[in-house]
């Protein structure tokens, strides 16, 4: 065994509605020393995602639930410090599930080596990770958008949302994103070049915002709050207009489902589509999703945001910021500097 | 010599649920046909639930105002013709709304083809089985639902006509069908008659969830939707993974002017759900091929169905009220002569 700790985040309790820092817990665990074909990783950047409150509860869904006084995990970056693994090398970048921790060991499995020329390290968390990838299944695969459709995108500055919203724009579309602060708005217009930034809690009726900014209607829904925008996406929608649902943030910490939609009898008479998915499915996207991104980044045309804390320890208040709005783009915790730099 | 037409208008638009007083019945002169023109007679015409959202609100179609005839599939006999692709005694069928007789130029207007309606396909099934509810079913189960063999499909409304028909075609899919109607009779007809592996009675039980769970150990692939609301949520929440479900229908919600709606959205997500509204329309180019299909079916004994007449065409505004009471059995039709 090696003398090295890991300073480790785990659930301590099953939050009920909004998780408070007392659901979390620190611990520090030795680290093993690689074995054969094994090496050891130092993690530099982890992510907090919005969908890791799911899997706080224990239910069914698509990926099992946490458990209490386990590790929780997560998507994360870090460098090898110590390898026995042909296949990987001291000093490679690696991506993996394994955040929420300083250290860990692996053979290697479920774990992938990044190129560190496409940008900064931790963009294969945000922009070129999953929060990137979902955007692009989302927007095309499930949303099945045509250039110079009409996209009405919520959470519009968030990990997934900016990335919609210039993904649309670069397609020619009517772009307008929702967001919950002038600064938020401002950037989606001035920055992502959307069309038209709503801030939903200062409009004060979100319907009307919604209906005065679609003048022709909306296309595609990018959902990612739920509630009251599903309702008033709904109502705008045109025929054969396509809502793909991505995420729900607003409803995560509720304990009984809140009403609904109720609107939904324009389902039927605009033939809508509503569909939920996860970028799980859609992996086939990568290769797409790379040539586009590499495109649209190196052109200049797909900016980024991101809000980061510092250390491991304030991994759950990170966690916790995104369902406070507090984040500003992709909420990240940067867990170290580079050791091989 | 001038025809007498009796026809239904909107007398006023309803809030909640229509009355006897949302009607008016009148009785117009009509000419003689023109040039080019013809006089039907209708023998039925069809009640339909869709309706209601067209008298007060609006819809895919634009709503009806007061004075307007209300709208309905007929079905009828050419009286009288001056144009020459109809003859006296031809069988037609078109959307002419709740009245007696309507003059024509022949636009809108089908003549039924003799070939298809013989045997056990009866005239009113162009307003029926082969008309706009049937073909909601087949397409709304062969385009949205997708059914493989040996998946559950579960179908509100299993006694009306789209649910017994989308049910009775599920099954030639090989899938497991549960129905949910509203009395036991209705349950008998859909697991008996229309050979469906279960039905729910849903007002006779005090958790649709568990129900539904019960009757489908394993899961919903496949809602079809003619109800909304509660009954919606219920069925979203024993949905299966990637799970399809078919909107052809709110029944529950029509009349109320604040709709339930639905709360298990986040389902959606992570179950991966996929909800579509359907207007059948979009599939008119199909539809000469649907029917043909379906007509062979019915032809073969594999498709049955069955219609609530109601006589007389001053009985249309209690029939069409009675649908949102579930009081309906099949496809109701208002006999006019």
């Amino acid at each position: 065994m090696s003398n090295m700790k890991s300073k480790e985040v785990q659930l301590a309790a099953r939050p009920v509605g909004e998780p408070t820092l007392s659901d979390f817990q620190i611990a520090e665990t030795d680290v093993a020393n690689p074995g054969a074909g094994e090496f050891l990783v130092q993690n530099l950047w982890m992510s907090v995602d919005p969908y890791m409150r799911g899997r706080m509860m224990d239910r069914e869904s698509y990926v099992p639930p946490f458990q209490i006084g386990e590790t929780l995990q997560g998507g994360a970056v870090g460098v090898i410090i110590e390898s026995n693994n042909e296949n990987f090398a001291k000093g490679d970048y690696v991506n993996s599930m394994n955040g929420w921790r300083e250290f860990y060991v692996t053979d290697g499995q479920m774990v992938n080596k990044l190129d560190p020329s496409m940008g900064p390290i931790e963009g294969n968390l945000g922009i070129l990770g999953m929060p990137g990838m979902t955007a692009y299944a989302g927007l095309f695969k499930v949303g099945a958008l045509k250039d110079g459709e009409n996209v009405f995108v919520s959470a519009a500055s968030g990990a997934v949302g900016a990335v919609v919203c210039q993904l649309a724009k670069a397609h020619g579309c009517y772009v307008v994103g929702s967001a919950g602060s002038d600064e938020k708005c401002k950037w989606l217009e001035e920055i992502a070049g959307v069309d038209k930034a709503i801030n939903y809690k200062t409009c004060g009726d979100l319907d009307a915002a919604v209906r005065d900014a679609f003048p022709k209607g909306i296309d595609v829904y990018f959902e990612n709050v739920g509630g009251a925008h599903l309702q008033a996406a709904i109502n705008y929608m045109n025929p054969h207009g396509r809502a793909a649902l991505c995420g729900m943030i607003e409803q995560y910490n509720d304990t009984s489902p809140r009403p609904g939609p109720n609107n939904l009898i324009q389902i039927v008479g605009k033939s809508l589509k509503l569909e939920g998915f996860i970028v799980s499915n859609h992996l086939d996207i990568i290769p797409e999703f790379y040539t586009e991104m590499a495109k649209l980044i190196s052109s200049g045309k797909m900016k980024w945001e991101q809000t980061v804390e510092t250390g491991i320890e304030n991994a759950p208040q990170a966690f916790l910021n995104l369902f406070s709005g507090a984040n500003f783009g992709k909420m990240l915790v940067k867990i170290s500097d580079d050791p091989t730099k | 010599m001038p025809t007498i037409n009796r026809r239904w208008v909107l007398a006023s638009h309803p809030e909640g649920k229509p009355t006897l007083d949302t009607f008016r019945l009148e009785e117009v002169e009509l000419a003689d046909p023109a040039k080019h023109e013809l006089l039907i007679q209708a023998k039925y015409f069809s009640v339909d639930p869709g309706m209601r959202s067209r008298l007060s609100g609006d819809s895919y179609a634009a709503a009806l105002q007061p004075g307007e005839v209300i709208e309905g599939a007929m079905v009828g006999e050419v009286v009288q013709s001056n144009n020459e692709k109809f003859a006296v005694g031809d069988l037609v069928t078109g959307g002419f709304g709740w009245q007696s007789h309507t003059l024509s130029n022949g636009r809108g207007l089908a003549k039924l083809d003799a070939n298809l309606f013989s045997g056990p396909l009866r005239a009113t099934a162009a307003i029926g089985v082969l008309g706009i509810p049937g073909l909601t079913s087949y397409f709304g189960l062969s385009d949205i639902g997708k059914p493989k063999e040996g998946e559950t499909v579960l179908i509100s409304s299993a006694a009306g006509p789209v649910g017994a028909t989308a049910g009775q075609i599920a099954k030639m899919q090989g899938c497991r069908v549960v129905g949910i109607a509203g009395s036991p009779a209705k349950c008998d007809y859909v697991t008996k008659e229309l050979g469906f592996d279960a039905c729910i009675n849903y007002k006779d039980t005090d958790n649709l969830v568990d129900a539904i769970k019960a009757a489908c150990p394993d899961g919903v692939d496949i809602y079809f939707d003619n109800v909304g609301g509660e009954m919606l949520d219920t069925a979203i929440a024993n949905a299966n993974e990637r799970g399809r479900i078919i909107i052809s229908g709110a029944v529950s919600e029509y009349n109320k002017p604040e709709p339930r709606g639905i709360r298990n959205t986040l389902q959606f997500i992570t179950h991966r759900l996929c909800m579509e509204g359907l207007v059948v329309f979009d599939y008119f180019k199909q539809f000469r091929d649907a029917q043909a299909e379906m007509a062979g079916w019915i032809k073969d004994g594999k498709l049955i169905y069955t219609e609530d007449i109601s006589e007389g065409i001053e009985t249309a505004p209690a029939a069409f009220i009675g649908l949102f009471e579930g009081e309906n059995f099949g496809r109701r039709l208002v006999k006019v002569s």
